[in-house]
């Protein structure tokens, strides 16, 4: 137990730093010159008196380190220590410049890799949400049953109401709808992401504008004043940054709306946001089952999102049983908004981290190996320093030092290479990942980096060190200083399988999503995307505010572009297989109660979609021109939808009608064919039950729509062509174009991201690892080049010495597969959940990784292997 | 943190460690002195018999410095060149006087059992 006096005093040494060390310097040295001077009195000549003195002091470096310990830690001295060291470390690394460049390249690999995934996770899962409050943001969902299957759904607009009124455990509810539409009143037609906010959202969301104001309470009601807030992207690109924009009228929505406010970059929930209108005037005679509207809130001090959840349940509940009929939700589900929007993406940025780190620990295992052999040929050097009087401690600190100084310089490398590689990151994959404008080298970043780097330095540094702890260092300088400084070769050999077994959980992995990932490419969407252009139109409200005038739209844009050279076929749909999520509704079926509601997804489309996409008619006919306005309603459903409501009967002739989807709330239409299937909007989901309507009978929810053509030649290269025969019909219609094979494309977007990254490590794992093995096993060839001289001499044929050698690399390799094996096989039941029709134990994935890794492992082994069969005992022998 | 290298170096045993720091508290109270000067001291008071390991005095003298016992000052020897004195504290005087009564017991002691036939 220290006293006051001694922790006192070691504090003043603290701040004394270096001066202490000098002074205990000047101390020895005083006593030392003194002696020497006694000597010279007694009448020994200078010279011997000196030597004399100091002999009989005993070595002046383990003096001043009894010093030092009798004086308690200090860090001055420590610091004198370290720089010491340091330059010393700095001096022995530029004698060993290939193993230098080599070490450092690697960390600055391996850190590199790691620190950018890092930032990718920082970004994506752990930053905030930029909100004020973000941890306290939930998103409120609906609960209903469907033909016994439960969902979740957003809110609609009477719940929201009433939720909002009686929830405590939340005390700001917003909800908001919307997406890109089309704006008139500005100088030409614009595409602009608009979105009805209620009139809380600006207050949830922390929005103070930069100009003008947000809505006032007069205007979030139904009836209320047409006004709009744009962004300030918007205001600058659109209209010129004017500072008087009150004659702008924004012809959007069924509405004219004049602008009162503009708000900061980046405001709001989607951050995509240019236009906000208000939500309540559009919402007037929304019925309690359109679950339409997003919904977010803030949860109450002292709420959390279970006690949230259990109270909004409970009024939904009660709300279920003031109206039964009229409302389906029968329960609520609350998230928090950032599990909500991130979820999806934690297991494979999770995969991804734990990919790299396996790649860095190849590396640190790489390095530790090539450390222990350049221990061997430090033997003497170090023997000679213990024999000067450096303590073991001492020593293994120098090395520690060593290895962490390339750790050091190597980190530093790989940050910079960090920041390149988020930038390509980002470049490769705009859309998959959630949040991706949040990911970006920050302090957190830097700080794990830092973290990683220290690791990676002791845990190099570390067997070295301990080996030096415990080896006879001054029997290194017998035996001609060959001797027994490094361990035995079982340490390297173990190294060797440790890093194996790595690189072969690593392959295992990435071979995995490899294959879920070419399945699902291959999968049958159920259409054929090859040759086919999508053109997503929307029209503007003010200029087709009826159904008629949609229907009549469509029927020509799908003649217009039918004409087209090239064209074969041309149809029209409101929502494109693959492209988003539709929507749908409820409906009876005739002959069954009306309590009995099935729900399925509702598309519209025109005649001769299913022969433009290639969709199979499974039975009776598809839609035709001959289903128009006068002629009796029809719909077609899919395979799914026969299946799951008409199971064991025909459906053909049944007649369905349709509850609030479209206008046609009393109209029963029938049943006139089936076809196959089509993913909806994830090609990893079955197919979902849907059913399609003529655009000519019930156009009212087609304002916007995709024309599909298929062509005979590169669909990209008839766009022009599109473009302007769709112009001449309305130039007011805005259109993007896009290939059928980009859609199905971007529906894989975020596997396609893991899939090449994961495959990236993997790669890089096997090539580190075939570095290993190379290394360990050229050294020790080189090492044994006397035994196997000895061998040949008394007569070993070059076979049993290359298969000698061969098998002090291959047994640690097979080795370590099995136990990668093993682990692969552990761990990858946890990657279930994101595999596609792939098992986690495919036995094809894991026989052909250690196949891959076998004949690695051979060819890593060939070069040094010939070598030792090419010796020449002669030479060997005479070798010292 | 920098572990003493006190196992490589012959470890006194408490006796022997608590002898130096008797002989050097006993050399200093006499009078003020540096390092080189304790030695010389405590070799010519015991007419050459006791010779402190000169390795082993400048730990001790650190040592007994940290525990408060010695106190220390840089000044001018008598050469004429930069020296560090030790002096005797208050709580090092009543040390020394508590090691002294030790060390005749011991004395005493072993005495004792060699006087037993």
């Amino acid at each position: 137990m220290l006293t006051p006096r001694q922790i006192f005093r070691r504090l003043r040494d603290l701040l004394r730093g270096t001066r202490l060390a000098s002074d205990v310097d000047d101390e020895l040295r005083f006593h030392i010159e003194m002696q020497t001077a006694e000597l010279v009195r007694r009448g020994m000549s200078p010279g011997r008196a000196r030597a004399k003195a100091e002999s009989d002091f005993g070595t002046v470096v383990r003096v001043t380190d009894g010093v030092h310990s009798a004086r308690g830690v200090s860090v001055g001295l420590l610091m004198d220590d370290l720089w010491r060291d340091t330059r010393f470390a700095t001096r022995s690394l530029l004698r060993a410049p290939a193993y230098t460049v080599v070490a450092i390249a690697t960390l600055a690999l391996g850190i590199g890799a790691t620190t950018a995934m890092f930032g990718v996770v920082n970004g994506v899962l752990l930053a905030d949400l930029p909100y004020p409050n973000a941890n306290r943001l939930v998103l409120l969902q609906e609960r209903a049953v469907s033909d016994g299957r439960p969902y979740t759904s957003s809110v609609s607009a009477p719940n929201f109401r009433d939720w909002k009124e009686q929830a405590r455990s939340v005390d700001i509810v917003a909800a908001y709808r919307g997406g890109p539409t089309t704006v008139l009143g500005l100088s030409e037609p614009t595409r602009a992401t608009l979105y009805a906010v209620s009139h809380d959202y600006f207050t949830l969301f922390g929005g103070v504008p930069l100009r003008g104001r947000t809505f006032a309470a007069t205007e979030s009601v139904p009836g209320g004043d047409p006004v709009a807030v744009v962004s300030e992207r918007f205001w600058r690109e659109q209209l010129g940054a004017r500072a008087d924009v009150s004659d702008v009228r924004l012809q959007t929505w069924g509405g004219s709306y004049r602008i009162v406010g503009v708000m900061p970059a980046g405001f709001g929930f989607p951050d995509d946001g240019e236009i906000w209108v208000p939500l309540e005037p559009q919402n007037v005679g929304m019925g309690r089952s359109s679950h339409n509207d997003e919904t977010i809130a803030r949860l109450a001090p002292g709420a959390t999102p279970a006690t949230a959840e259990r109270e909004l349940q409970g009024i939904a509940e009660r709300l279920k049983e003031v109206y039964p009929t009229d409302n389906n939700a029968i329960g609520a589900k609350v998230t928090p908004l950032r599990d909500a929007i991130v979820g999806s993406a934690r297991p494979y940025l999770r995969l991804l981290l734990l990919a790299v780190a396996a790649v860095l620990l190849v590396a640190c295992v790489n390095l530790t190996s090539a450390n222990l052999a350049r221990g061997a040929g430090r033997a003497r050097e170090l023997s000679i320093r213990t024999v000067l009087g450096a303590g073991r401690a001492r020593l293994a600190r120098q090395l520690l030092t060593e290895n962490l100084l390339v750790a050091v310089v190597g980190g530093t490398m790989g940050v910079a290479l960090a920041v390149w590689l988020v930038r390509i990151i980002l470049a490769l994959n705009p859309t998959s990942l959630p949040r991706a404008n949040a990911i970006r080298i920050d302090g957190s970043v830097l700080l794990f980096a830092l973290f990683v780097t220290v690791a990676t330095g002791l845990l190099i540094g570390l067997l070295p060190a301990i080996q030096v702890g415990r080896a006879d260092l001054r029997g290194g300088m017998a035996a001609g200083g060959r001797g027994t400084v490094v361990g035995r070769s079982g340490v390297r050999r173990a190294l060797v399988g440790a890093e194996v077994a790595c690189a072969v959980m690593l392959l295992v992995a990435a071979g995995l999503v490899v294959r879920s990932f070419r399945t699902l490419l291959n999968a049958r969407a159920g259409f054929e995307p090859a040759g086919v252009l999508a053109v997503t139109v929307t029209l503007p409200d003010s200029r087709y505010a009826t159904g008629n005038s949609r229907s009549a739209y469509f029927t020509q844009a799908v003649d217009a572009v039918r004409s087209i050279p090239g064209v074969q076929q041309a149809a029209m749909i409101n929502i494109a297989p693959l492209s988003r999520a539709g929507f749908g509704g409820g409906m009876n079926v005739e002959g069954r109660p009306t309590s009995d509601i099935i729900y399925a997804d509702y598309r519209i489309i025109s005649p001769e979609y299913f022969e433009t996409m290639h969709i199979s008619l499974i039975a009776g006919r598809s839609i035709t021109a001959v289903d128009d306005s006068t002629s009796p309603h029809v719909t077609v459903i899919n395979q799914a939808m026969a299946k799951r409501f008409f199971p064991g009967e025909n459906p053909l002739g049944k007649r369905l009608r349709e509850l609030g989807m479209d206008r046609h709330r009393d109209v029963w239409m029938t049943v006139v064919g089936v076809v196959g299937d089509v993913r909806s909007a994830d090609l990893a989901k079955a197919a979902i039950p849907q059913h399609f309507v003529p655009v000519r009978q019930r156009p009212e929810r087609a304002n916007f729509g995709v024309l599909v053509l298929r062509t005979g030649v590169d669909p990209a290269s008839i766009g022009p062509a599109v473009r302007s025969r769709l112009r001449l019909i309305d130039a007011n219609v805005l259109m993007t174009l896009e290939t059928m094979d980009e859609i199905r494309s971007h529906s894989v977007g975020d596997r396609r991201f893991t899939t090449v990254l994961l495959g990236g490590f993997a790669v890089l794992g096997l090539v580190l690892a075939a570095i290993g093995i190379y290394g360990v096993l050229a050294y020790s060839v080189a090492r044994r080049t006397r035994e196997i001289g000895v061998r040949m001499a008394l007569g070993a044929a070059r076979g049993r010495v290359v298969r000698m050698v061969l098998n002090d690399s291959l047994t640690p390799v097979a080795f370590g597969a099995a136990v990668g094996v093993a682990g692969a096989l552990a761990a990858t039941r946890l990657m279930r959940a994101m595999l596609y029709e792939v098992s986690a134990s495919d036995p094809l994935t894991f026989v052909l990784v250690v196949a891959v890794l076998f004949a690695v492992a051979v060819l890593a082994s060939v070069v040094p292997a010939m070598r030792a069969a090419r010796v020449d005992p002669i030479v060997a022998l005479r070798e010292e | 943190m920098p572990v003493s290298s006190r196992a490589a170096s012959p470890s006194p045993s408490d006796l022997l460690q608590g002898t130096v720091d008797l002989l050097i508290l006993k050399a200093v109270s006499l009078q003020p002195m540096h390092g080189w000067g304790i030695s010389q001291r405590i070799q010519q008071i015991s007419r050459g018999v006791l010779e402190v390991n000169q390795g082993a005095l400048y730990p001790a003298l650190h040592r007994l410095e940290d525990r408060g016992w010695l106190g220390a000052e840089w000044g001018t020897s008598e050469n004429n060149r930069r020296a560090k004195f030790y002096q005797l504290t208050t709580a090092g005087r009543k040390q020394l006087s508590v090691e002294t009564r030790t060390w005749q017991r011991y004395a005493q002691a072993v005495q004792l059992l060699l006087q037993a036939v």
